[in-house]
């Protein structure tokens, strides 16, 4: 069944990714081809193969458990958060939070996590930004 | 006498102080990405690729880091194959079969020691071969029109879609989305954007990098997250890690056998790895296994896989830097590697940056040996890696990946970008697609699509011009043997099958 669904959405994304090729036009003859040959043929062989799946569907891996998924949106969520809190707060109180985070989710105890946050913030900061010389934003939060 | 002045001059670079210590520190690095459990090779290499820019290193000098630290984590694979049961990626499996066996008798020091010695051979005979027969490849492709580089890709497309992945289909599809990817940009004909949604980030079209990072470091946070909960951890005992020279020498002419049957299977694009342990592995066991000891813990059945895949490794390299076409999930990071610093692998490569290719295949010679003292002595350090715990693992390890990304261009849209890529690139793992053939898409799509017009542009728009020389025809006929051989003979066992890996190699 999820390769059915899988082989819909794919040619539903082939048509799509095909029929908007037909808007790029060129006022000029550059070569036989042009722009839009080249990704109406590859929405063509998508179009083919998801037609494939439908037809011949093989996938019954399980998805994950619904603990599980919530976990992986939550830690999508703290990626997310991290890339925006990176220019507010600051490299060094940024990362501390998303690593303590990420362990916790991922099986740390409370005070493990605060010090592999801590440890792995400061030794990264350390290496990237005085070793390698890469300056990493110290947040507006601290007047960077 | 050519090569070997050649191969004189690559020492001259392989000793610069520099890359000597690039070489040390990769192969160490590799070790440790190899034994990490759920870190394979592509995975390492790819986090490494920003630090190597940040450190603003000559070509040669970044290849030879992120080259040391491929073979290093060829190395590295096995540890975790043989004491946990665990491979590491796709082509340790097969290492699996006699090392855990060993292990479980007590004899897993003695398991790792003759791995370690296998992988020597067969990495360093792979060196040998990249040197003798890059270079003829070279000369040949320097004739490569258009026309043929256009069948050329097709053809690795080809072989990767049949020897990769459970599903043919499945990889094709991999492929495709990834070209789809290639053509978001400026179209490299009449510089009109596509598919960029008129957000100006993308008229320079996908990052690579960014792409790779997150397909492969994103997606494992969330892989791992699954897993967690499936609840996978085991102690483990070693042994003393020494190996009975009557083992060693019983299992010498399988290393040797191992390590050919490698070469060759890595040369082929999209075959790597994973192949050639497998095929090295069934043949030894026709070959020698009289008494029925393969899979119980045969020191043979250790020796002939770990040298194939170590030399697989080796000959990977061979098109990725004679053709510009990668042979495995590593050499394409490799690869993207190379054109991010705007060096194109090919023919012209050998007569251009002689100084890339023979300073990388001196340091390869050099980082053997480095690994092979890492790797008898020091293997107790690495042992003890595996007891890391994932929940300080994983979050360093994407820490690592998003402030590479991040120094690369200093953009939050990069990192956006980098977790979309996580995300999808978890969506397609859990969908069967391997993200061999999306990164490969990605990296050779431009070059495919302007080959393809370049071609029938010289044959004004006749398409009959794509197969009119030998050459191409040849390509052709190979392509097409690619995608129906495999299927005719190839009945993978299903081990392989079952391994929830199809990616990192």
């Amino acid at each position: 069944m999820t390769d059915r669904i899988t082989g819909v959405l794919l040619l539903a994304l082939a048509i799509a990714f095909g029929l908007h090729a037909r808007s790029f036009r060129t006022n000029f003859l550059t070569d036989p081809l042009g722009p839009q040959a080249w990704p109406m043929m590859l929405g063509g062989f998508l179009a083919l193969f998801s037609l494939y799946l439908i037809v011949r569907p093989q996938h019954g891996a399980p998805w994950p458990k619904r603990v599980v998924l919530l976990r992986q949106l939550v830690l999508v969520g703290g990626l997310v958060g991290y890339a925006l809190l990176l220019d507010p707060i600051g490299f060094l109180a940024a990362t501390v939070l998303v690593v303590a985070f990420m362990a916790l989710l991922m099986g740390a105890r409370w005070w493990q996590a605060g010090i592999t946050g801590v440890t792995s913030s400061v030794v990264l900061y350390l290496l990237f930004n005085s070793l390698l010389g890469l300056p990493l934003p110290t947040g507006a939060l601290f007047g960077g | 006498m050519e090569t070997l002045h050649l191969l004189g001059q690559g020492f001259g670079v392989a000793f610069q102080p520099l890359n000597l210590g690039l070489a040390l520190l990769g192969a160490f690095a590799g070790t440790i990405v190899g034994a990490l459990p759920g870190l394979g090779p592509a995975n390492g290499v790819a986090i490494l690729i920003p630090v190597s820019f940040t450190l603003g290193l000559r070509p040669e000098s970044a290849l030879i880091l992120l080259a040391s630290v491929y073979y290093g984590a060829m190395y590295g694979g096995r540890i975790s194959s043989i004491l946990l049961n665990i491979p590491g990626d796709e082509p340790a499996v097969m290492t699996t079969l006699d090392g855990y066996p060993m292990a479980k008798k007590g004899r897993g020091g003695s398991a790792l020691a003759i791995s370690a010695v296998a992988s020597f051979v067969g990495a360093t005979l792979a060196t040998i071969g990249l040197m003798l027969f890059a270079p003829v490849l070279a000369k040949i492709a320097i004739r490569f029109g258009p026309a043929e580089y256009f069948a050329l890709y097709v053809m690795a497309f080809s072989t990767l879609s049949s020897l990769t992945g459970k599903n043919p289909v499945k990889t094709l599809i991999g492929a495709v989305l990834g070209l789809m990817l290639a053509t978001v940009g400026l179209d490299p004909g009449s510089s009109i954007p596509r598919y960029t949604f008129g957000q100006m980030k993308f008229f320079e079209g996908i990052d690579f990098i960014v792409a790779i990072v997150g397909l492969f470091a994103i997606s494992e946070a969330l892989v791992f997250l699954e897993r967690l909960h499936a609840g996978e951890f085991v102690r483990y005992k070693v042994g003393r890690v020494a190996a009975r020279i009557h083992d060693i020498s019983r299992s010498l002419l399988s290393m040797v056998r191992g390590s050919v049957i490698g070469f060759i299977s890595g040369v082929l694009p999209g075959a790597g790895a994973s192949l050639g342990s497998f095929i090295a592995y069934t043949m030894e066991k026709r070959l020698v296994d009289r008494e029925g000891t393969f899979g119980t813990g045969d020191p043979r059945g250790v020796a002939a896989p770990e040298a194939g895949n170590n030399a697989a490794a080796g000959g990977a390299l061979v098109p990725m830097l004679t053709l510009g076409v990668p042979g495995s999930g590593t050499t394409a990071v490799l690869l993207a590697m190379l054109m991010s610093l705007n060096i194109t692998p090919g023919p012209l490569l050998f007569t251009q940056h002689p100084e890339v290719v023979w300073g990388l295949i001196a340091s390869l010679y050099l980082g053997n040996i480095v690994l092979l003292v890492l790797n008898l002595p020091l293997v107790g350090f690495f042992v003890r890696l595996l007891s890391v715990p994932g929940w300080i693992l994983m979050p360093v390890v994407t820490m690592v990946g998003f402030l590479g990304v991040y120094s690369i261009s200093h953009s939050v849209f990069d990192i956006f970008l980098m977790i979309g890529f996580g995300v999808g690139g978890y969506l397609l793992r859990k969908l069967d697609v391997p993200l061999v053939p999306v990164i490969l898409g990605l990296l050779l799509g431009d070059d495919m699509e302007v080959n393809l017009r370049r071609a029938l542009n010289l044959g004004n728009g006749n398409w009959l011009t794509l197969w009119q020389s030998p050459l191409s025809i040849t390509l052709w006929v190979l392509a097409l043997l690619g995608l129906v051989l495999p299927l005719l003979f190839l009945r993978r066992p299903k081990r392989i099958e079952e391994e929830p890996e199809g990616m990192t190699e």
